[in-house]
């Protein structure tokens, strides 16, 4: 039997504010647990929300980069559950009437090639508060501080295949994102939580299997797991005509174990918010908004294999977040050539930055310089690294670096025929030898100016000078 | 009309409200008039889009982002019925010791 | 300066004797509190309009001075860390919060029964009822206490105790007053209301707590009220009177009152027409799926997580139910089954779907109306004068229809007001009211003042 894996995926992405959804708390990551508090995000009696612009702008610009349909009118709705990390019983967000529609977002998949995966939704929401379980022995601990944190939850349609493409939707959704500014996607910090589901189906058939869901899962990779866990599960019990249960699995210990839901807790009695008045957008903002978008991943990997001539691979490298993209095409502009720069910034500023939390430390001026020296002859690629692992401690130019630590190649071809002519003059035994036919003694004349200029020669210079000297004395 | 008792029980449920044994049965009785009363509106004929009614502003307004939270005269700690180190505390959550 | 002080503990003393007879009207009193605010005033320089007047509050709305307790168990003893928006405007021009008054739990109810702080009585009559929820607001000012308290409406809150008490209880439009820190029932419906013992009283703090609030989504982006009350006659006005608002059971008081005041609106120099507002019989039951709908959600936050009354249990859900189920009386508890039970799915397009468009029916009536030359309407506030405590308590339904004559506006977020306009034969007072079309509260208080002039809401009427 041909088994067809069937995924959705429902994220959650943090939008990066400095306030929260609804009330003037920071929404900042990390500070002491119930200090970004106040009557709103706390649920107090008698408060009352007010949505912010900011949230709404970077939703709408997410929405805008992922091709939904923005409605220019929304309505936000209330979500009605009993759980103790939600202050008011109930979460504000949006329910028959979201903000976006029908997305749209092409990954790559090893399968079948690139392929547009549908979106169902985008919508706004607010955070829960956090609920830690393992704080105290047989109590839950509560902290406000991310309750009311704005959030876009986007939903995508069942037109995943496999476990691979779920894992390649959430980078390529990620790297949107990022390039949007509007999340910082980080899964460790909980600013994008993916829930995923999951059916099997005979190949062929039209209609969908029984979906299995799973939640709490700490990397993408996780996530890619899970779903594995699950698909091989599921096919596993239909190979045997058994049926495949609803169910819900919390995947935060690494393994899949079944969560227990009650019937009851999906009868959200959603309707409309009485404290919010719809959410309507003037069409001149949205269209400022639509037209401000940055370049995005895709229009640029595309543009830097036209422009320079670079692999898709080194296009999905340097295009893999806008800072890399931009740092590139800074160093390009202030004067390096673009492959020379290709080969720098894949190489020795990616490394230095993955050392550095992702620091591009150096600023893109000072390598071009560095580059222009190689391409000069003024340094060599060894000497070259070795500046460029001095540049981040001081602020001198690469040159006066280059000069400090006597890096600085010689290629004036009146000194480099000064050495090569003593070399040659104290070696006439070679010389004839060379001139009978060993020419591979080039080699050993190279060896000899090389430490006659004490290294600093430019060793194309000297290779070049040699052959012509050599050839003259004939 | 008639609200089965186990109706009343299952939505009281849902409401996170305890129901005394005593009291469900006047309860039963008492919102199945209540739902008796307010069905009249079931003959109003649907001829028309039955979107929610807005009162006030016809769209929200939309605050910048600026930090600038109500300030709280009292702190979490005194008010809460539970607070234990920099949390609020409730007995563990069941069947979810795994969910963050 | 001492004028303060000294006018400070007047009012605490006024206070202190209304209660002292059982009234029943304050949830929280305490002179000391009153005191200390009139010294704080005292030290301040700036201009304060309202000079140390001392205003009693409704005990759903936040306060710093004492608990806001919602007349429920629930919050005994809860203590707002900030300040409703309404009760800041009052406190910067110089009001004195000199109680938290009375009210059915949440605003839940029609008499002020349903406290669980006890019953509010009648001033005239301590067996019957004040009215509600605002009870003890209505009260308070009825019997000279204070001259003004603020109160809520949901569904006529403010006007049908203010017409059970014989005082004037103003009920702005939607949108008028911020809702910041007004403790939410039906946030669709909820308005700060205020009663006053004259239309000029009431129209002073209303002026005053009334414009544009950034922390409320809902609140109108309006100057503050200004309603000069400045005229001296009715000339050119036209009063329509509803004719579903004269059933054929209304009480003979009440109906003779308001024949007799329409007399009084036409000597004036009002036009005087009959109107329909045809969709009115639905208004009742609109209302009791809204605001219960609402309501199911406005008090899911109380919980017993992070403030108010926690009745502890080993397992969670426990907590909440037993928190919940004795933290709330038996009309909060059942609004929320009722609530819950018409959003819940497979109920909501019967329920919730049909109110809304019986709402949609109800405010096209009045709109249909105001644009038909109508300036004003006239109607009576309430088809009966207060009833005997206990005659509705156990039968909910007999006690939603005493608002039959009132929720409609909150419906359809028009202004309104009533206004005593005379005595039963057994000297209950009788109240009738006056709708505005949204925002027009200058010419809803304008009139209602010179009729005020021409009424003796003593006398008895035959
Ligand atoms: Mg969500
Ligand atoms: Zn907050």
């Amino acid at each position: 039997m041909i088994w067809e894996t069937v995924i959705g995926l429902e994220v959650h992405v943090q939008l990066a504010t400095q306030s929260k959804m609804f009330c003037g708390c920071s929404a900042a990551f990390g500070d002491r647990a119930n200090t970004n508090v106040c009557p709103v995000c706390l649920g107090l009696p008698g408060a009352l929300p007010v949505a912010n612009l900011e949230a709404v702008r970077l939703a709408a610009r997410a929405a805008f980069a992922l091709e939904f349909t923005i409605h220019p009118t929304s309505v936000f709705a209330r979500k009605n559950y009993f759980y103790p990390d939600l202050p008011k019983g109930y979460q504000i967000s949006q329910f028959d009437k979201p903000l976006a529609t029908h997305g749209r977002l092409t990954i790559g998949s090893s399968d079948r090639d690139d392929v547009s995966i549908r979106m169902a939704r985008l919508h706004l929401e607010e955070d829960a508060g956090k609920s830690l379980h393992d704080r105290f022995v047989g109590k839950t601990a509560l902290d406000f501080n991310r309750s009311g944190v704005p959030l876009a939850e986007i939903v995508s349609e069942p037109d995943l295949r496999s476990p691979g493409e779920a894992r390649a939707y959430l980078v390529a959704l990620k790297q949107v994102l990022q390039y949007l500014e509007v999340s910082d996607c980080s899964m460790e910090e909980g600013s994008l939580r993916v829930d995923a589901n999951l059916s099997v189906r005979r190949a062929g058939d039209s209609t969908l299997g029984v979906k299995q869901e799973v939640k709490n899962m700490n990397s993408f990779a996780a996530v890619e797991r899970a779903l594995e866990q699950m698909r091989d599960s599921q096919i596993a019990l239909l190979e045997v005509d058994e049926a495949v249960e609803l169910a819900t699995f919390s995947a935060a210990t690494g393994e899949l174990r079944m969560m227990r839901t009650k019937e009851e807790s999906h009868d959200y009695r959603y309707f409309p918010e009485p404290d919010l008045p719809p959410l309507a957008l003037a069409e001149d903002w949205i269209d400022g908004e639509r037209t401000t978008l940055p370049e995005l991943p895709r229009a640029k990997r595309r543009r830097f294999q036209q422009a320079y001539g670079q692999r898709p691979y080194d296009a999905e490298v340097l295009t893999a977040t806008r800072a890399v993209g931009d740092y590139f095409e800074e160093v390009v502009s202030t004067g390096a050539a673009s492959q020379a720069a290709t080969k720098w910034v894949m190489g020795s500023v990616l490394q230095d930055a993955n050392a550095n939390d992702g620091a591009l430390r150096i600023d893109p001026r000072r390598l071009a310089a560095l580059i222009g020296m190689v391409a000069r002859g003024d340094l060599s690629e060894q000497a070259a690294k070795r500046v460029f692992a001095e540049l981040p401690a001081t602020d001198d130019e690469p040159e006066a670096v280059a000069q400090r630590l006597g890096l600085l190649q010689v290629s004036d071809r009146r000194r480099i025929t000064e050495w090569v002519n003593t070399v040659l003059s104290v070696h006439p035994e070679e010389v004839a030898r060379y001139h009978e036919g060993d020419h591979k003694l080039v080699g050993f004349f190279m060896g000899k100016v090389m430490q006659e200029s004490g290294g600093k020669a430019d060793p194309k210079k000297v290779r070049a000078v040699l052959v012509e000297r050599l050839s003259q004395m004939e | 009309m008639r609200v089965p008792r186990e109706e009343v029980e299952r939505i009281a449920r849902l409401a996170a409200l305890a129901v005394n044994e005593s009291s469900l049965a006047e309860l039963t009785t008492q919102i199945g008039e209540i739902l008796e009363y307010v069905a009249q509106l079931e003959g109003i004929e649907t001829d028309e889009p039955s979107g929610p009614v807005h009162l006030g502003p016809e769209r929200a307004p939309l605050r910048p982002d600026t930090r600038d939270p109500t300030p709280l005269t009292l702190t979490p700690r005194e008010m809460a019925p539970e607070f234990d180190e920099d949390f609020y505390v409730v007995p563990k959550v069941e069947g979810v010791g795994d969910e963050e | 300066m001492t004028d303060l002080l000294r006018g400070a503990d007047e009012a605490a003393a006024r206070i202190a004797a209304s209660e002292e007879t059982g009234l029943n009207a304050a949830i929280s009193f305490d002179a000391e509190v009153i005191r200390r605010q009139a010294q704080e005033l005292s030290e301040r320089t700036d201009d304060l309009p309202l000079a140390g007047l001392a205003v009693g509050v409704k005990d759903n709305i936040c306060t710093h001075e004492y608990p806001t307790t919602c007349a429920s168990r629930i919050l005994e003893h809860y203590r707002s860390p900030y300040e409703a928006t309404a009760v800041r405007r009052l406190k910067a021009a110089g009001a004195i919060v000199a109680c938290k008054t009375n009210m059915d739990e949440f605003g839940m109810g029609s008499s002020t029964e349903h406290s669980a702080f006890g019953r509010v009585r009648h001033p005239l009559d301590p067996g019957r009822v004040a009215g509600g929820s605002s009870g003890g607001s209505a009260a308070l000012v009825a019997a000279g206490a204070v001259r003004s308290a603020l109160g809520s409406e949901t569904g006529g809150s403010v006007r049908q105790p203010a017409a059970f008490c014989g005082v004037v209880g103003v009920k702005p439009s939607y949108g008028r007053v911020s809702r910041y820190g007004l403790v939410a029932f039906g946030s669709s419906l909820d308005q700060i209301g205020v009663v006053g013992r004259t239309v000029a009283d009431a129209t002073t703090v209303l002026e005053l707590i009334s414009g544009r609030d950034p922390h409320d989504s809902t609140c109108a982006d309006r100057d503050p009220l200004h309603a000069p009350l400045e005229r001296q006659d009715l000339g050119g006005l036209v009063v329509g009177v509803p004719a579903e608002y004269f059933p054929d059971n209304l009480s003979v008081a009440i109906r003779s009152g308001c024949d007799r005041t329409v007399e009084t609106l036409r000597r004036l120099g009002a036009t005087v027409r009959e109107v329909s507002l045809p969709h009115t019989p639905l208004a009742v039951p609109c209302y009791y799926v809204i605001a219960p709908a609402e309501a199911s959600a406005n008090l899911a936050r109380f919980d017993g997580v992070r403030y108010g009354l926690r009745i502890p249990q080993a397992d969670l859900h426990a907590l909440y139910r037993e928190t919940r189920g004795r933290g709330f009386g038996e009309e909060v508890r059942r609004r929320i089954i009722v609530g819950t039970y018409v959003l819940s799915s497979g109920y909501y397009e019967a329920y919730y779907g049909k109110a809304q468009l019986a709402r949609r029916r109800i405010s096209g009536d009045f709109d249909q109306a105001f644009a038909s030359g109508i300036d004003l309407l006239f109607a009576p506030t309430t088809p009966t004068t207060a009833f005997k405590a206990g005659e509705h308590v156990r039968n909910p339904v007999a006690m939603y229809l005493s608002d039959v004559f009132v929720c409609a506006a909150n419906l359809a977020g028009i202004p309104a007001v009533s206004l005593p306009i005379g005595r039963s034969s057994e000297g209950l007072p009788v109240g009738a009211q006056l709708m505005a079309p949204a925002f027009e509260e200058a010419l809803l208080l304008d009139t209602a003042h010179v009729i005020e002039q021409h009424t003796d809401p003593l006398e008895e009427i035959r």
